[in-house]
């Protein structure tokens, strides 16, 4: 295995078969109960005859945010825990593998699991479907846009409540989700007023959305503030895109490394 | 060779050490004893890296343990007084967490699980408390590491699990292995403890071996007490009275942990000045 000055593959994997064996039990009954639901969901188109038996990718991002979302809270539970979280942090392999570990065991292990066990679910119905109905089904394609693209806002969404999880003790999604409210409200508060004494002249009122941004009049007058505008959305939309996520690892590490017990 | 200088650490509201100054050499079993509160647990946590210093530094077999780095930590096992299990069953545990040890060494893993007499269908969880501390305790003996943290590690054992403790604990004694032992239960260990580390109050305050403490204190059994400035400590038996004094005449005797931990702690300053004066570590 490839060993890199501080990080190891060998312990990284090591790390994540620990992961996965220690949760077998979680994640079997947790897909057990979404094989249960996707039935239950699908069983009158089922036996209609439908082309689709459901939407897979919708299904798919429902399962995958669920799932990994407990998981990611679950699994970091144990570095706050006084019981559990020495003999973690005392395992031999560094604060770099055992951050590692966690985030691919979060991100790609369940999402490509979760792909696996969705084309072999689909495989199930389709030859359930065939079996009465005598015609074919759509399987589901895990490299089709939509799942792809379901995966990718997971990954960001993930990192960020893995942050919270590595900062919170307690109740770290709602803590998580409470702080995001808290940041989002004052941040736009204060760019609201920002905007309003900087480019009042150029706006109704404070509600500056897309609506008003995209009133021809204001467009055609091609303004220094419609661009800046246009700059800071474009900005923010390439930050939450490509840099969120690596943020949020980055600070997570970060803390990891400090941690103390 | 553990070294600690000048380290200092604080709780959010308390501080608990201030300037501590310590060194222990390998090749012994450190018995490390305080009062309730003296920070011995917290000192085990901070040679463990799980708690770092705000000032000062521990360097221990060259490493710094803030680093967490995995080449100390495959070194290091550290055996807390509260601890946890995963629901798995021995074999499944060192199939999990052996890789990690790299001079993990099976056999002596499966002699020390016999000798222990525990038995490998149960899960780990539903073992009682004594049946999981001797499971951490075979496993941490059986990684070789050079650095063994115990915490109170025969609370929860009963009579023949501490004299099965004792025996795998004497019995993978080496020259490079250090072993220090955190106890309030100091009959339980003391046949092995050597040297003997006292803390109180977030100061080293004794920090000798146990042949210097046998050339400069002696135990003297009278039936009347001790006169005014004549004992270091005494204490009322069923037969008269056992005096801690100084042994200026080179006279052999056993003085028992509990004594000795009661005398430093009634007379730190004296048994400094004694102990200064030669013989001690």
């Amino acid at each position: 295995m490839n060993e890199l000055k501080g990080f190891s593959a060998r312990r990284c994997l090591l790390l994540i078969r620990n992961d996965l064996f220690l949760n077998r039990n979680y994640l079997v009954i947790f897909l057990a109960a979404a094989a249960g639901l996707l039935f239950i969901l699908s069983g009158g188109r089922f036996f209609n005859g439908s082309a689709e038996v459901i939407a897979y990718p919708n299904f798919y991002g429902l399962i995958l945010f669920i799932l990994g979302l407990t998981i990611t809270e679950k699994t970091f539970k144990d570095i706050h825990d006084d019981v559990k979280g020495p003999a973690w942090l005392t395992l031999p392999s560094s604060n770099l593998e055992k951050f590692s570990s966690r985030l691919i065991f979060c991100t790609i292990v369940v999402a490509a699991g979760l792909m696996i066990f969705f084309f072999l679910i689909s495989l199930l119905w389709e030859g359930i479907h065939y079996l009465l109905n005598e015609s074919s089904l759509r399987l589901f394609n895990p490299f089709k846009d939509k799942v792809l693209t379901i995966t990718y806002i997971y990954i960001i969404i993930q990192s960020l409540l893995m942050l919270g999880a590595i900062y919170f003790k307690k109740s770290p999604g709602i803590k998580t989700i409470l702080s995001i409210v808290v940041y989002v409200l004052v941040f736009t508060i204060l760019v609201a007023m920002a905007i309003k004494i900087f480019f009042g002249g150029s706006f109704w009122n404070l509600l500056v959305g897309r609506n008003i941004m995209n009133v021809p009049e204001l467009a055609a007058r091609n303004d220094i503030p419609i661009k800046i505008w246009s700059m800071i959305t474009f900005s923010v939309r390439i930050v939450f895109r490509y840099f969120f996520a690596p943020l949020c690892w980055v600070i997570g590490y970060m803390r990891l490394k400090e941690k103390e017990i | 060779m553990i070294t600690i200088k000048n380290l200092s650490f604080a709780y959010k509201r308390e501080r608990l050490f201030s300037e501590l100054n310590l060194s222990i050499k390998p090749g012994g079993i450190c018995g490390l004893l305080g009062k309730n509160g003296a920070g011995k647990t917290t000192l085990l946590k901070l040679m463990a890296g799980l708690l770092f210093p705000q000032t000062g530094s521990i360097s221990i077999m060259g490493n710094s343990p803030m680093k967490r780095s995995p080449e100390f930590l495959q070194d290091l096992i550290f055996l807390p007084e509260v601890f946890g299990l995963p629901p798995v069953t021995p074999e499944q545990y060192k199939m999990l967490y052996s890789p990690f040890y790299p001079k993990f060494s099976s056999d002596r893993f499966d002699s020390l699980l016999e000798d222990f007499e525990i038995t490998n269908g149960k899960k780990l969880n539903a073992f009682s408390y004594g049946q999981k501390k001797k499971f951490l305790i075979a496993f941490g003996l059986a990684t070789n590491g050079r650095l063994l943290l115990l915490d109170e590690p025969t609370n929860g054992l009963d009579i023949p699990s501490k004299s099965q403790f004792r025996k795998a604990v004497a019995s993978c004694l080496e020259d490079d292995r250090i072993l220090i032992i955190s106890t309030h239960q100091a009959r339980d260990l003391e046949s092995l403890i050597d040297p003997i580390i006292i803390i109180d109050e977030g100061r080293m305050i004794f920090n000798q071996s146990t042949e210097a403490i046998s050339s400069k204190l002696k135990v003297i059994h009278q039936p009347g007490p001790p006169g005014e400035g004549e004992a270091l400590f005494s204490e009322k038996t069923l037969e008269g009275f056992m005096v801690v004094a100084e042994n200026h005449d080179n006279e052999e005797s056993h003085i028992d942990l509990e004594m000795l931990f009661n005398t430093v702690i009634n007379n730190s300053a004296r048994i400094s000045r004694i102990f200064q004066d030669g013989g001690g570590k």
